[in-house]
């Protein structure tokens, strides 16, 4: 069926308004109108992409972060691949800055940022407030913050080593279960 | 994100996955949906949900046009119990769309989503969902995707 007939057929039952409310029904196209209808839009399309300014190009790839980073903090897996420093080191490619510069705009010493970036040292709060404002609050500090913690569960999950040393360090256990 | 129950005027959680074997089952023997989705298989398919069910809510069909940076509808659709003045649930076809101009970030396209729509109803989605008209074709993008996302996923 056509969707002319089919969008026919929901008039008999919906107003237009509902229709485009539940609905979005592509045109009946040819052929030769639909190739038309994708060049003209090719046409726009890469005018736009061509003529990005760098600003625009800051502001894309800032959006992309944002979204990976909530796509990845709202799912339940742990990735090795998606930490606070795989980010950041998209953040500096985006930003089209090096560490020192960064790490200049942010306030805070540039071998501090090279232990994040190198996984020796942990992202703060304060440090993600920085970043959120940095990014023109385009990224929001809760993701940082977010993701910071999902490392800490990898953590926990996959360092029993850290989990025997800390526990060896414990004085006095104030409950066993009794058989 | 979040869909409005109509008859509590509460709001439920719902998730946008993708289609899997099962979910085509379904909807092929459900009575549902209008359109012929068998079709659209060839598209990458999202359903929407309620947060722990099966049912159904809505689906969408799209295109990633990597070249031109940019995703493409072919089709949307919500279940039948959720059209008209006595739908069950509100904010289906916004939330789908909200998603893609999620995914639109995700793959640094700014936001670009885009259809061929029908004639007739151009205006009702330029003035619901703001896309913006170029011949045969609708677009939408940046803050005007931004503002979508904020409005049905926030």
């Amino acid at each position: 069926m056509k969707n002319e007939k089919r969008y026919q057929k929901l008039k008999e039952k919906y107003t237009d308004e509902e229709i485009a409310d539940s609905f979005f029904i592509p045109a009946d196209l040819t052929e030769e109108e639909r190739k038309a209808a994708d060049a003209e839009m090719w046409v726009f399309r890469k005018k736009q992409l061509q003529s990005r300014t760098l600003q625009q190009k800051v502001y894309a790839g800032l959006l992309q972060i944002c979204y990976q980073m909530k796509a990845y903090i709202e799912s339940n897996l742990l990735d090795n691949e998606q930490s606070v420093a795989t980010y950041l080191h998209d953040y500096l490619r985006v930003t089209a800055k090096n560490q020192k510069q960064l790490a200049e705009d942010l306030g805070i010493h540039k071998t501090r940022l090279n232990r994040i970036l190198n996984e020796k040292e942990r992202l703060t709060l304060a440090l993600a407030y920085r970043l959120e404002r940095h990014s023109g609050d385009l990224i929001p500090a809760i993701y940082w913050w977010k993701l910071a913690q999902k490392e800490i569960e990898q953590d926990i999950h996959n360092n029993p080593d850290a989990k025997l040393k800390e526990a060896k360090l414990v004085k006095n256990i104030v409950y066993r279960e009794t058989a | 994100m979040k869909i409005l129950h109509k008859p509590s005027e509460t709001l439920r959680d719902a998730v946008i996955e993708l289609m899997e074997n099962d979910d085509w089952e379904r909807v092929y023997q459900s009575d549902e949906f209008e359109f012929d989705w068998a079709k659209e298989r060839k598209w990458t398919v999202y359903k929407l949900t309620l947060e722990g069910d099966t049912i159904i809510q809505g689906l969408v069909a799209i295109e990633d046009i990597v070249r031109e940076s940019r995703i493409h509808i072919h089709l949307i659709e919500n279940a039948l119990s959720n059209r008209g003045k006595d739908k069950i649930y509100d904010y289906v076809a916004g939330c789908l769309l909200a998603s893609l101009c999620e995914i639109a970030f995700d793959k640094r396209y700014e936001g670009f989503v885009s259809l061929h729509s029908k004639t007739e109803i151009i205006s009702l989605y330029t003035n619901k969902y703001r896309f913006r008209e170029m011949g045969q074709n609708l677009f939408i993008m940046g803050e005007n995707s931004l503002l979508l996302i904020e409005k049905y996923l926030r």
